[in-house]
């Protein structure tokens, strides 16, 4: 039986943090969102939202596309394909991290 | 922050949960039956609806955006816009068909009124606790519907005349146009107390 401590180690840490768990949680189920709609789901201040863009666009788990709408930029973000695999693995990490929890328990 | 869960659940359903673009189209509804029933057969002069159309449109534009300058915007998944585009086209030749059968037969009955509750009880998002206020209001919408449009079976064919409304078509449809405006508004409610309160900003 592998070790649950090392299944937590194993954890992405890129994804797991909670914000930038919640900001790929609504670029997954969504085509693109703007900064404004990541913000207003999220909650979070536009600097702390950017600062996690920031990480996740490093990893390559999101990407920016700038247009121009009503001639004004708009930038929208999209989760990649890297970000997609990435983010399933992570809940599949931590669905077989609670099972495996589960079996540790005292009966 | 709110859980992954009700997070999933707005950033699916987030241009769904925009209640306000109901009401241009629940006032359209109103105003129209309210000039149909005020209608003579003499009547030729079709220029109020038409502004009133018009005006709905405008009004729905602003409305979307108001929500994409307030709200942002989320674009929803191909397969999502595919589904809702399927919806749209099904319920409006449901509604041709409904319309003409409520027009041509004489029916104690208002098919019209019956699709758009049907459609009402069907089209809510699918909805995780602790958000299942959503699917309540739908529900008793629906139900007050439902129970307009067979309303002549219990209360007599004419009853609508009570109220100086001449049929139960035009009756459904104002009380369709009317819900529409109140469902809109609380709908739109829920969905602003349903997003995440924002963090203090830094200092």
């Amino acid at each position: 039986m592998s070790n649950v401590f090392e299944e937590i180690a194993g954890l992405d840490k890129l994804i797991h943090e909670p914000a930038r768990l919640a900001i790929m949680t609504i670029l997954s189920n969504s085509q693109s969102a703007d900064f404004l709609a990541l913000q207003r789901l999220t909650g979070l201040t536009s600097g702390n939202l950017s600062v996690h863009l920031s990480k996740l666009a490093e990893g390559e788990l999101i990407t920016y596309e700038k247009q121009f709408v009503d001639k004004k930029p708009k930038t929208q973000i999209k989760i990649t394909k890297k970000g997609q695999q990435a983010l399933e693995k992570h809940w599949l990490q931590l669905e077989n991290f609670r099972a495996n929890v589960q079996k540790l328990k005292p009966e | 922050m709110k859980s992954i869960s009700q997070t999933k659940f707005l950033s699916e359903n987030y241009s769904t949960l925009h209640g306000l673009k109901g009401v241009p189209v629940g006032l359209c509804l109103l105003l129209i039956s309210l000039w149909a029933n005020g209608l003579h057969d003499s009547t030729k002069n079709f220029s109020l609806p038409m502004i009133l159309v018009f005006g709905s449109l405008l009004l729905l534009i602003a409305v979307d955006q108001y929500y994409k300058r307030t709200f942002g915007e989320v674009k929803p998944t191909f397969a999502s816009r595919r589904t809702q585009w399927i919806g749209y086209l099904t319920f409006a030749i449901l509604a041709i068909v409904a319309f003409w059968a409520d027009v041509t037969y004489n029916l104690p009955v208002n098919f019209y009124g019956l699709l758009f509750a049907v459609i009402l009880l069907i089209d809510k998002p699918k909805v995780t606790l602790p958000l299942n206020k959503f699917s309540i209001i739908k529900l008793i919408l629906s139900i007050c519907i439902i129970l307009a449009s067979i309303s002549p079976l219990y209360l007599g064919a004419n009853w609508w005349n009570t109220f100086g409304v001449r049929t139960t078509l035009l009756g459904v449809t104002m009380l369709i146009g009317l819900l529409m405006v109140t469902e809109g508004v609380i709908w739109h409610t829920f969905f602003v107390k349903s997003l995440p309160a924002a963090e203090a900003k830094d200092e």
